[in-house]
């Protein structure tokens, strides 16, 4: 397909039929030179029920009027994700701002069924969060779910080791739940980033989010060069979007709360 | 496409475009122009409306009689242009006047829009004649109880329009809200476009699937008869095969009468050549079991230690024949500390039997052939480990050996069927070449693994995963 003027031009697959893949017509990273814009798709993955589209209002809640879009939802009547929630996250393009940014943070439809629905709204993310039901009954729908994620990613050609990627273990307030012990001993040996949270009541999820933008953000950077596109460094991206979620901490100190964080070892660093 | 595309389907506002969404739309119209907007359903209901009432509305409404008559009219207008394809205008008897525009696409009705009240430029009243000093003789009709005065005050207030800037106005809206259901309508057709070809297709799988299906089942059916002819045959091998080793047995045990040593030698090979006999159709069975699925397995929580303590158990007086030393390295009580596998007692048996044998069948006299068991360290390098980590708990057992060892190029070949790494005639040592096979296959019919590494100085060390046994194993 010959590419057509004044389109994004997509630059996370290095070339051939993927390169200009928009999934669902919102693209992975769009980078706009000229007008220095920049869009950042950001997928919530994981079993049903596991508390992704709570993540998400509780990230809605979080954000000021002027920088949150409306989430766009299509449930079924049982207020189940049917196929996507997706909430726009405007960054920058005020006062002295030379860039103009938006993150847009997808839920997928967590149901069995909706399998083809999670490959299509997976398709160009960015990065990747996780969510885990913390529970022992939910070991193995975790598990399935993951296996799931790993082969769709596959199947949009974005191999999981290269995608940013953080987990997060929900529900921690629930009885009979993967101990901390553990889950610290693993994830003190893992790769990817490992978050607790309790979504329902906004615990963790400004973590996990920041976590996953930092980490994205870094990617991309690496790929594309977005800072000095764009002139932004990235400490004062991450800076950005933590102020508009009313973050005050800064991202060194959010990524301590992660399991299995030992003093002195920098992750993902 | 199905009767979705007929131009007559109705296509309404309400269900395009949400109630929100209207009232900016309507209410930006109504900035644009100062006049009010009332936005109808195709069915009479309110959807949006603007503007604030005119000041000669409120004076009519303030006594009975223009209040009725102010209602009378608002229900004309509501009732007007239900039906027609042209803008129509009722007027009021207060001089002003309503623009009734359908809203049209495909032909059917989608909506209506009420404009006004408002005056034409040029009608009696219209402030620019300062001549104008009396009513419309309908308002005063109407409602003689008026106060002229004011009405005189509040009637050039009204908002006024040229003929062509309300024409303009009318072909705004009317552009601007067909755009609208244009777009709705389209993409509510797409949608079901969307949703047909998925049935479409859903219904040529199932159609494809169907045939699969009965393939499968015919397969199935082919996979019985010969399975059913296996086991016959096997049946039909041991029954003679068992008659001869009775018999074998009687003569030895000399209930026939005395026999001569020679007699005895050739009674021992008989008996000899057919258990081996015996043996092998039994593996044979348990290999075609195991290739098709079909091995019965009761997985139940195993404690491994007594496992390998049976093992050694039976095993020794052969260790002991070709002075081999078998060592469970395994405390007592360790087993308490060993998690328990999930399995079939019997068939690990069976596993950690035929790796032994094979580790003393293989070891020289005076050395040693080693029992060990522990739980194994995960993968934590593979991406999202985390998640996995309880189904992928493994209790490992390592049975190794000093013998001759295994080179690379055969450390995954040793476990085809029928595979012997010395493949001569004159070979040194016996066996069938399934015994490994059958170990692989059992092993992996319990959801674990097994291979080989090299042993220091010398040997190999067969090394099994078995899941550990948990609540959902």
């Amino acid at each position: 397909m010959p590419r057509r003027a004044g389109r994004p031009i997509n630059l996370f697959h290095k070339g051939g039929r993927n390169r200009e893949a928009f999934a669902l017509g919102f693209g992975v990273v769009q980078l706009q030179p000229g007008a220095r814009e920049l869009t950042i798709k950001l997928v919530y993955y994981g079993p049903g029920l596991g508390g992704k589209t709570t993540n998400l209002a509780m990230l809605h809640e979080r954000l000021p009027a002027d920088a949150r879009g409306q989430i766009v939802t299509l449930e079924t009547a049982d207020d189940r994700t049917l196929f996507f929630d997706m909430l726009p996250l405007m960054v920058g393009g005020k006062g002295g701002d030379n860039y103009h940014m938006q993150v847009k943070v997808f839920t997928v439809p967590g149901q069995p069924i909706h399998a083809s629905a999670r490959r299509l709204v997976l398709g160009g993310a960015d990065g990747v969060a996780f969510i885990a039901d913390s529970r022992l009954t939910h070991v193995e729908t975790n598990a399935q779910s993951f296996s799931e994620l790993r082969d769709n990613l596959q199947a949009n050609d974005m191999p999981i080791d290269d995608i940013p990627l953080v987990i997060q273990f929900n529900k921690r307030d629930l009885p009979k739940i993967r101990p901390d012990a553990e889950l610290h001993g693993i994830a003190a040996q893992s790769r990817e980033m490992v978050f607790p949270a309790v979504a329902a009541r906004g615990i963790g999820v400004a973590e996990t989010f920041m976590a996953l933008f930092h980490l994205t953000w870094r990617a991309l950077d690496q790929r594309h060069g977005l800072s000095e596109r764009f002139g932004v460094r990235e400490d004062l991206a991450v800076e950005q979007v933590g102020s508009l979620l009313g973050v005050e901490e800064p991202i060194d100190q959010l990524l301590r709360t992660r399991f299995g964080y030992k003093a002195g070892a920098r992750k993902g660093a | 496409m199905s009767s979705d595309a007929k131009p007559n389907e109705p296509t309404h506002l309400e269900k395009i475009v949400d109630a929100a969404t209207l009232r900016t739309l309507c209410g930006s119209c109504h900035e644009l122009y100062g006049v009010s907007q009332r936005l109808f359903s195709s069915t009479g209901t309110l959807l949006a409306e603007n503007g604030e009432q005119a000041a000669i509305c409120a004076l009519v409404n303030e006594n009975p009689a223009g209040r009725k008559a102010c209602a009378d009219l608002v229900a004309q207008v509501k009732r007007a242009g239900a039906s027609a394809a042209e803008a129509t205008t009722i007027h009021c008897f207060t001089g002003a006047r309503y623009d009734v525009v359908p809203l049209q696409y495909l032909g059917a009705q989608g909506g209506r829009i009420v404009v006004g009240p408002f005056r034409m430029e040029g009608d009696a009243l219209d402030g620019s004649a300062p001549g104008d000093k009396s009513l419309p003789e309908n308002l005063l009709g109407i409602d003689p109880r008026l106060d002229q005065a004011r009405a005189l005050k509040a009637l050039p207030a009204m908002v006024r329009l040229t003929s062509k800037r309300a024409e303009t106005l009318r072909k705004h809206l009317r552009l601007v809200f067909e755009a609208v259901l244009k777009s709705g309508y389209e993409a509510h057709v797409t949608s079901k476009m969307h949703v047909a070809t998925t049935r479409e297709s859903y219904h040529q799988l199932k159609v494809k699937n169907q045939q699969l299906q009965d393939a499968h089942d015919r397969l199935k059916e082919l996979d019985m008869l010969q399975s059913s002819f296996l086991s016959t045959v096997s049946h039909e091998l041991r029954t003679p095969l068992t008659s001869i080793l009775g018999y074998t047995d009687m003569l030895l045990n000399q209930i026939a009468g005395p026999l001569t040593a020679e007699q005895q030698e050739f009674l021992s090979t008989i008996q000899r050549q057919g258990e081996r006999l015996l043996k092998l159709i039994r593996t044979l069975l348990d290999m075609s079991r195991l290739e098709k699925g079909t091995m019965p397995l009761e997985k139940k929580p195993v404690r491994i230690r007594s496992v390998l303590a049976d093992v050694v158990t039976t095993l020794t007086p052969v260790a002991i024949d070709k002075g081999v030393y078998l060592d469970l390295a395994l405390k007592k009580g360790s087993d308490e500390a060993l998690p328990p596998v999930a399995g079939d007692a019997d068939r690990l048996h069976q596993v950690f039997l035929n790796l032994v044998e094979n580790a003393v069948k293989f070891s020289s006299p005076g050395s040693y052939v080693t029992l060990a068991a522990g739980e194994a360290e995960g993968g934590t390098d593979e991406v999202g480990y985390i998640l996995f980590a309880p189904l992928r708990r493994r209790l490992e057992i390592r049975v190794s050996d000093n013998g001759p060892g295994i080179p690379d190029r055969a450390k995954t070949r040793v476990f085809d069927a029928f595979y012997q790494l010395d493949n001569t005639s004159t070979r040194e040592h016996s066996g069938t070449g399934l015994g490994l096979a059958i170990v692989k296959r059992l092993v992996e019919a319990h959801g674990g693994t097994v291979h080989v590494e090299d042993n220091t100085p010398q040997g190999c060390v067969f090394v099994v995963g078995l899941p550990i046994w948990t609540e959902q194993a």
